[in-house]
C-alpha cells in the first residue's frame, strides 16, 4: 500500500526540483500542496510525511551531492558561523528545512481537502474553486 | 470546527514560509539561505566556474582572457573601451560583493542593510562629506573625457556582469544578509577613491594634540610629542637638493589663541598603523643587475582580499598589478618599462576648524566678526526595517560641520568643521591611467602630478635603470604647527594659504647610495623648507631596511624577497639591554628569572615559533601603559599619547626626566621601580594567557594570533591563526588583524618584468572558491609566487598549457 506513496513522493521531488530552477525555494508548496488537496483518503500523517520525506530528501541527496563534489569549503565556513560541530549538520538542517516546509505543505493541503468534506454541498462547490 | 483547524494549520504554515524567507536579526532567511538550488549551497565550487566562451554587449571588437593557476585574469582586448569594460566585468565576476560593500561604506548607506547598528558609522562617514568629495571628483571627471570614457566603460562592464545574475548566481554575502546588487555607478568609483585616503588620512591627532596641550602646556608637550627624534633617518636624507627652490613662504597670523578641542571623537578612526614598505635597488646592488622594487603595503587585513591581481593587455599598453575592486587601472604594479609601488606618506591633510554658531538653530556662525550663512545638506539615511533618519550636515566654508551639538559635541553653539583635501576636486584615475601608460620616469613624474590624494610615497624602477622616489599629494602650504591643533574657525587669516607647489613636493632620484626607501617616515629633516607635519611617523622599519641595504651587494630575488618578511626588531635591539639594566632581578622569581636569561640571549628576531619576543611585547608594552596610564585611561577626553620610540629615548637619553613620578601617581617612582613593575605584569599576562590556552604552545605566532577579517564580520569567513612573526615597526609588520595586505616584488629586466607576488587570501571573493585564501600559506612563510607577464603576442598564439582557463568573449550581436 505503500507503493503509491512512494509514487507520490518521487513525482513531488520531480516536479520540485524542476519548479526550483526557476523559481525561488518556496514553490516547492505546490506541488506538496496539490498532493494534500488531490489525495482521495485522509491519513494525515502519511501525507504529511510523503511531503517531508521527498522534499527533505530532495534537498538532503542534492545538497549532498554538492558536498561531495566540491570539497565542501563552504559549508564548513557557514556550520563554523551558525556554531555547528560540523558541516554534515548544515546538510541536516538544510534536509530539515525543505521537508518540514513540504510536509506542512502537504498536510494543509489534505486539511482543506478534509475541512472541505465537512462542509455542505452548496458552500463545497463554492470552496473547491479556492 | 474542521475548516477552523485546516485555517489555522495554513496559516501557520504560511507563517513558518514567510518566516523563512525573511532575515531576522542576525539569522539569514533560512529557507533561502539553505536552498540547495538557489542557496549558499550554489556559492560552493569545486574549481572556479569558468566558462570557455561569452558574449556580451557593448564589446566594441573581441577579447581573450587568460586565469593563470592563482586565478590572476590576464585581459587581452583589441582597443582600450574592451579592455576596461572587461576589467569591470571580470572585476564584479569575483568581487562584486565587496566593491558593492565599501561603496555603500563609503556612501554611509550600511544601516540599507544593517540596520540600527551601522546608523552612528553611516552618520560619521556622511558627516565627514565622503559623498561630497565624491561628487566633486565626478564632476571634474565630466570634463576629461578621456577618463569619463575609461570610467564608463568599467562601470558598464560591471553592470554587464550585474544584470546577469540570478539569485542563485548571488554572492554568498547578498544571500547572508537578504539583499541585492545594486548597479555600479561611476559616484561608487569615486567614492572608492574617497575610502581610500580616508582609511590612510583619517587617523588625525588635531582634537588629542589640543587636550594634551592645554593640560601639560607648550613646553611639556614639544618634549613629549617632538616632531623629529634625533636619530631618526628620513627618506630624502640628501640637504643640498633644497637649494635651489624658490619656496612660497607663508605668514602665521598674529594672536592665535589656543582653543579647547572636542573631547572624544565620536566615530571610531582607521588603524594608525595604516601604512607600507617600499624599497627600489638600483642595479649596482643586485646580483642581476636588474633593478628591483618591492612593495608590501600594510592595512587592515580583510576577506575577501583587499587587492585583485590583474593583467590589462591591449596593443598599445601592457599593464599588470594590484587593483582595487572598484578603480579602474592598476594602483600598484609594473608594465614593460617601469614598476612602482606605494607606502602611504602619512602627512597631515585633514584639519579641524572650531565654529561659534550665532544661536541653537546653528544656521549662521561667525567669520571675521560676520554671522555667515551655513549651507545644508540634508542627509537622508535610511535603516533597514525602521523609519529613516535626516540628518543635516552644515557646510561651511572650512567644510562640513562634522561634530555639532546633534554629532558628538555637548555645546550647542559650538561645532568643528573639517577642511580635508579629500573635499577638493581631483584627478587620481587620470593619474593612474598615466602611471600605467608611462614608458620612463618623465612620463610617470608627469602622471603622478594628477594626483592629490591620499599622499603616497612612490617608489620606482624602470627600464633604463632609473630607481626614484617621490612624495606625492597635494599639500597644504602650512605655517609653523598649522593644523596640529585645533584651529580657529571664526577668523580667515587661519585657512591655509594655498598649496605646495607640484614640483617643490620631494622626490629622490637615483641617489649614490644605490637605492630609494620609504616605510611611512619623515619626507625630510628640517631643511626642506616646507613645514611637513604628519601624524604619526614610522622610526624602526625604515632604519631597519637601511640597515639591511646600506652594506647588502649582490642581492639575489631570495634575499629581498625574505628582507619583506624580516621579523628582526630594531627597536628591541636598542632598548632591551636598557631596560634589563634596569630591572631589579632581588625582586624576582624563580620563573620570572628564567624569562630574565631567556631575554639576556634573545637575537630580537620575532619569529613565529619564538616565545622570549612575548614577553618583550608585553614589557615594552606595560612600560608605556605605566608611564601614561593617565592619558591611557581618561574617562571622558582623549589625549594623545607619546608614541613608543619617543617614550624610550626619553626614558634613556633624559634619565632625569620627572615625569614618570610627577603627573598624579602616589608613590614616587622611579625608573627602575617602572621597569620592573611592567616586567612582573608582562609576566603575568603570558602566565593568564598560558591558563587560557592550555593547548597551545607559548609561540609568537600563536600569542599574536593573526587573522584575516571577513568584512561583513561572518565568523567562518575568516581565515584564523596565522603562522607567521613580525609585528608593528618591524618590517614584517603583521599584527593581529593588520598588516601585509600583498607583497610585491618586480625585477625589471631587459626583456620585462619578471614578478613575484602573494596576497594573504586569494584572488576569488567567493567564500567557497578554493581560491579564496589559496595564497595565505605562501604568505604565512614569507614566500612569494612568480607570475606570467604575458606579451602581446602570447594571446594571439594558441593558449599556453598551464593556464587555468582561456576564455574568449565576442560581442553580442543585439
Amino acid at each position: 500500500m505503500y507503493n503509491n506513496y512512494i509514487i507520490y513522493g518521487a513525482s513531488i521531488a520531480i516536479g520540485s526540483s524542476l519548479l526550483q530552477l526557476f523559481f525561488p525555494w518556496w514553490i516547492v508548496v505546490f506541488p506538496c500542496f496539490a498532493l494534500g488537496v488531490l489525495k482521495q483518503k485522509q491519513n494525515f500523517l502519511p501525507i504529511f510525511l510523503t511531503g517531508f520525506i521527498s522534499i527533505g530528501l530532495l534537498w538532503g541527496v542534492y545538497a549532498a551531492m554538492i558536498q561531495i563534489y566540491t570539497g565542501s569549503e563552504l559549508s564548513h565556513r557557514v556550520a563554523e558561523m551558525f556554531q555547528l560541530p560540523s558541516n554534515d549538520f548544515i546538510g541536516i538542517i538544510s534536509a530539515l528545512i525543505g521537508g518540514f516546509t513540504g510536509g506542512l505543505s502537504a498536510l494543509c493541503g489534505a486539511l482543506i481537502n478534509w475541512a472541505s468534506k465537512d462542509l455542505k454541498p452548496v458552500e463545497r462547490s463554492s470552496s473547491s474553486s479556492e | 470546527m474542521r475548516s477552523s483547524i485546516a485555517g489555522i494549520i495554513s496559516a501557520f504554515t504560511f507563517f513558518c514560509i514567510v518566516a523563512l524567507d525573511s532575515k531576522i536579526n542576525n539569522i539569514p532567511p533560512l529557507g533561502r539561505f539553505l536552498d540547495p538550488f538557489q542557496g549558499f549551497w550554489q556559492n560552493e565550487v569545486k574549481n572556479e566556474k569558468l566558462p570557455e566562451f561569452i558574449k556580451l554587449p557593448k564589446m566594441i571588437s573581441d577579447g581573450v582572457i587568460y586565469y593563470d593557476s592563482l586565478l590572476i585574469p590576464h585581459i587581452y582586448s583589441e582597443n582600450e573601451h574592451d579592455l576596461y569594460y572587461l576589467q569591470g566585468y571580470v572585476t564584479a565576476r569575483h568581487r562584486l560583493w565587496q566593491m558593492d560593500f565599501q561603496a555603500m561604506a563609503a556612501a554611509g548607506r550600511l544601516s540599507e542593510v544593517f540596520g540600527n547598528i551601522t546608523v552612528k558609522y553611516d552618520r560619521g562617514m556622511r558627516r565627514q562629506g565622503l559623498q561630497y568629495g565624491a561628487e566633486k571628483f565626478i564632476k571634474s571627471i565630466k570634463n576629461d573625457k578621456k577618463m569619463m570614457s575609461v570610467l564608463n566603460a568599467y562601470t558598464n562592464g560591471v553592470n554587464a556582469y550585474i544584470e546577469q545574475l540570478s539569485y542563485a548566481d548571488y554572492p554568498v554575502e547578498y544571500k547572508f544578509f537578504n539583499y541585492k546588487p545594486e548597479k555600479w555607478t561611476p559616484l561608487k568609483t569615486a567614492l572608492i577613491f574617497k575610502f581610500i585616503q580616508y582609511s590612510l588620512s583619517g587617523p588625525d591627532y588635531d582634537f588629542e594634540n589640543t587636550n594634551s596641550l592645554q593640560h601639560l602646556g607648550k613646553k611639556n608637550f614639544d618634549l613629549l610629542f617632538p616632531e623629529i627624534l634625533p636619530f631618526q633617518e628620513p627618506i630624502a636624507n640628501n640637504d643640498s637638493i633644497w637649494d635651489n627652490l624658490e619656496v612660497i613662504e607663508v605668514q602665521a597670523p598674529q594672536n592665535i589663541n589656543l582653543l579647547s578641542g572636542l573631547r572624544k571623537h565620536a566615530v571610531e578612526k582607521e588603524d594608525p598603523d595604516n601604512g607600507s614598505n617600499n624599497w627600489a635597488v638600483s642595479g649596482s646592488k643586485t646580483k642581476s643587475g636588474n633593478p628591483i622594487l618591492c612593495n608590501d603595503p600594510h592595512l587592515s587585513l580583510t576577506m575577501p582580499s583587499i587587492w585583485f591581481s590583474n593583467q590589462l593587455t591591449h596593443p598599445e599598453a601592457n599593464v599588470m598589478g594590484m587593483s582595487i575592486p572598484g578603480i579602474p587601472c592598476i594602483v600598484v604594479g609594473f608594465n614593460e618599462n617601469i614598476a612602482w609601488g606605494v607606502t602611504s606618506a602619512r602627512r597631515d591633510d585633514r584639519d579641524w576648524y572650531k565654529i561659534l554658531f550665532q544661536d541653537k538653530s546653528r544656521t549662521h556662525y561667525l567669520i571675521d566678526n560676520y554671522w555667515s550663512k551655513a549651507d545644508l545638506r540634508i542627509e537622508e539615511i535610511k535603516i533597514r526595517d525602521k523609519e529613516p533618519l535626516l540628518d543635516t550636515v552644515r557646510y561651511t566654508r572650512w567644510g562640513p560641520i562634522v561634530y555639532d551639538q546633534s554629532f558628538g559635541n555637548s555645546d550647542q553653539k559650538e561645532g568643528y568643521a573639517l577642511r580635508w583635501t579629500a573635499h577638493d576636486a581631483s584627478r587620481e584615475l587620470r593619474s593612474l591611467f598615466l602611471i600605467n601608460n608611462a614608458k620612463d620616469y618623465k612620463e610617470f613624474d608627469k602622471g603622478l602630478s594628477y594626483f592629490s590624494g591620499p599622499a603616497l610615497n612612490f617608489a620606482f624602477i624602470s627600464k633604463d635603470s632609473t630607481i626614484a622616489m617621490n612624495i606625492q599629494g597635494k599639500f597644504p602650504n602650512r605655517w609653523k604647527n598649522q593644523g596640529k591643533f585645533v584651529l580657529d574657525g571664526t577668523r580667515l587669516d587661519t585657512k591655509w594659504q594655498g598649496f605646495i607647489p607640484n614640483e617643490h613636493n620631494i622626490r629622490v632620484i637615483n641617489p649614490e647610495i644605490g637605492y630609494v626607501s620609504s616605510a611611512n617616515e619623515h619626507p625630510a629633516n628640517n631643511n626642506y623648507p616646507y613645514y611637513h607635519y604628519g601624524q604619526y611617523f614610522e622610526y624602526y622599519r625604515n632604519r631597519r631596511i637601511h640597515q639591511l641595504l646600506d652594506s647588502a651587494e649582490d642581492l639575489s630575488i631570495e634575499e629581498l624577497s625574505s628582507m619583506m618578511n624580516d621579523n628582526y626588531s630594531l627597536f628591541a635591539e636598542e632598548n632591551l639591554s636598557f631596560m634589563l639594566e634596569h630591572l631589579k632581578t632581588a625582586d624576582l622569581t624563580e620563573s620570572q628569572r628564567s624569562v630574565f636569561s631567556s631575554l639576556q640571549g634573545w637575537d630580537y628576531f620575532y619569529s613565529p615559533e619564538n616565545s622570549t619576543s612575548i614577553y618583550f611585547e608585553e614589557w615594552a608594552k606595560a612600560v608605556s601603559e605605566i608611564i601614561w596610564d593617565e592619558f591611557h585611561n581618561h574617562p571622558s577626553k582623549e589625549y594623545a599619547i607619546p608614541t613608543r620610540a619617543n617614550t624610550f629615548y626619553l626614558l634613556q637619553h633624559k634619565p632625569n626626566l620627572i615625569f614618570i613620578d610627577e603627573l598624579e601617581t602616589a608613590k614616587k617612582e622611579s625608573i627602575d621601580d617602572v621597569i620592573t613593575e611592567a616586567f612582573m605584569a608582562a609576566c603575568q599576562k603570558v602566565e593568564e594567557w598560558n591558563t587560557k590556552n592550555p593547548t597551545l604552545d607559548l609561540t609568537w605566532a600563536n600569542y599574536k594570533n593573526t587573522m584575516v577579517q571577513h568584512l561583513g564580520r561572518l565568523p567562518g569567513f575568516n581565515v584564523e591563526h596565522l603562522q607567521n612573526g613580525g609585528y608593528k615597526g618591524i618590517v614584517n609588520a603583521t599584527k593581529e588583524k593588520h598588516g601585509p595586505s600583498f607583497r610585491m616584488l618586480v625585477e625589471m629586466t631587459p626583456d620585462g618584468p619578471s614578478a613575484y607576488q602573494v596576497i594573504p587570501g586569494g584572488q576569488s571573493g567567493n567564500a567557497g572558491s578554493p581560491y579564496y585564501d589559496n595564497m595565505v600559506p605562501k604568505f604565512e612563510k614569507g614566500e612569494l609566487f612568480k607570475v606570467d607577464f604575458f606579451k602581446k603576442e602570447d594571446y594571439l598564439k594558441t593558449p599556453p598549457e598551464q593556464l587555468l582557463k582561456s576564455e574568449r568573449i565576442e560581442k553580442e550581436n543585439v
